[in-house]
């Protein structure tokens, strides 16, 4: 327990009601409940003097030193100057170097998954073809391996899918960190386009837009997110 | 465009110039943004050389996202998630005990020679007495109270940039505000001197 409940909803909008980030049906509102509240009245004056203080403090504090913007366009410059470096080396590079790049882009990390997938899948198979064999000889007779962990006609789970499409840059173990991040999971990919598609339960106010919104804040890894409609 | 008439473009419209690749463009959004971003970091991550190294990665993964930028949200919300997640990746690859920068606690700018000196003395206490019942805070009941009290992000705005619903960000609010008055109050600040 953090602290004692909130007596009134609306003293939780105090912080919004002073800066004047409510509604205006919020707003009023609040106006109207502060009429008859005592104890959000009280609860309006705190949240005001707390928030003179935190301004007064924060200002105080120094800013950056000035080199910071230097370091950022040094960051940019090396970063745009490294792609067309690389490209040069590309085409300058000897046949056997092309073929090892070839063989060695089969191997990349992002195989892993679709690997992983069809050996799950190969092995289902095998079992199936074990336990299936000859009538008579394996009772009772089952259906697939898949259709014995959720009965049919359970209600399916809302899932929110979003089709992503990383910075070649990206590394995987950066993607699913990501992922995990923001609660979803890979339903599908790399393509051979490179797209993946995520999915993501479908909890409380969440939308493909909120979701969008979250996964465009990672420009340095998302270059293009789409929703796919169910 | 001059670089003069940047300065009176709208962020959206700034980020449109600063694609493809305009340099003295991305400047100006870089001067709106630096001491805002750096604040918000400061007071998450308690360290200068830490916030400071942060606001380089947020900055350049701004620039590589210009392009990305659609408009769905305000630019300062945009920017503000940039730097919370950067914030937290940052914060998971080290810890401020690790490090040997300056705490936040102790940093208040030096008072300028005024001609009331008593007052700045005054008003430098309460700054280091504030920042001080900051840092005690969790660091996600120090990011929320900046975003609503000192940057005042609307509550959409703020649950957009954090990734967490709306009502989250008002219990948060309340409970944050709640624990910095204790905070405050075991410092022997009371509501008549700050």
């Amino acid at each position: 327990m953090e602290s004692e409940q909130p007596v009134h909803i609306e003293a939780t909008l105090l912080p919004a009601y002073v800066s004047h980030t409510l509604t205006p049906e919020e707003h009023q509102q609040v106006d109207q409940h502060l009429k008859s509240c005592q104890a959000c009245q009280q609860e309006l004056q705190e949240v005001k003097t707390m928030q003179t203080a935190l301004k007064s403090a924060i200002q105080k504090r120094p800013g950056p030193s000035p080199a910071a913007f230097a370091k950022v366009m040094s960051r940019i410059h090396q970063e745009t100057q490294t792609t067309p470096k690389a490209m040069r080396i590309e085409s300058e590079a000897s046949w056997w170097e092309s073929i090892e790049k070839t063989f060695r882009s089969l191997f990349e990390i992002r195989w892993v998954p679709v690997l992983a997938s069809l050996l799950i899948v190969g092995q289902a198979v095998l079992l199936l073809s074990v336990t299936g064999g000859p009538e008579g000889q394996v009772a009772p007779r089952q259906g697939p391996i898949i259709d014995r962990g959720i009965p049919q006609g359970t209600p399916a789970i809302p899932l929110i899918k979003i089709q992503v499409e990383f910075v070649e840059t990206a590394q995987e173990i950066q993607i699913r960190r990501l992922v995990q991040e923001l609660g979803g999971q890979i339903v599908n990919g790399p393509t051979s386009e490179g797209l993946y598609t995520l999915g993501f339960v479908q909890k409380g106010t969440d939308s493909s837009e909120s979701i969008l919104s979250a996964l465009n804040t990672h420009p340095d890894l998302i270059k293009k997110a789409n929703s796919i409609e169910p | 465009m001059s670089s003069t008439n940047w300065q009176d473009l709208t962020d959206s419209d700034l980020i449109k110039v600063c694609v493809p690749n305009n340099e003295e463009a991305f400047a100006v959004l870089y001067q709106r943004y630096e001491k805002r971003v750096f604040q918000y970091l400061m007071t998450i991550m308690n360290e200068a050389t830490l916030a400071e190294e942060t606001l380089v990665e947020v900055m350049v993964a701004i620039w590589k996202g210009l392009s990305s930028f659609k408009g769905q949200s305000k630019v300062s919300t945009w920017i503000f998630g940039i730097a919370h997640h950067k914030a937290v990746d940052a914060l998971r690859k080290v810890t401020s005990q690790q490090r040997g920068g300056m705490p936040l606690e102790d940093i208040v700018e030096t008072a300028e020679s005024s001609e009331n000196p008593l007052e700045d003395m005054q008003q430098k206490r309460m700054a280091l007495l504030t920042n001080q019942a900051l840092t005690t805070l969790s660091p996600d009941h120090r990011e929320i109270l900046h975003m609503a009290f000192y940057e005042e992000l609307s509550y959409p705005e703020i649950a957009e940039s954090l990734g967490i619903p709306v009502n989250t960000v008002k219990t948060r609010v309340y409970y944050a505000k709640q624990q910095l008055k204790k905070n405050l109050q075991h410092q022997g600040v009371t509501e008549e001197n700050i």
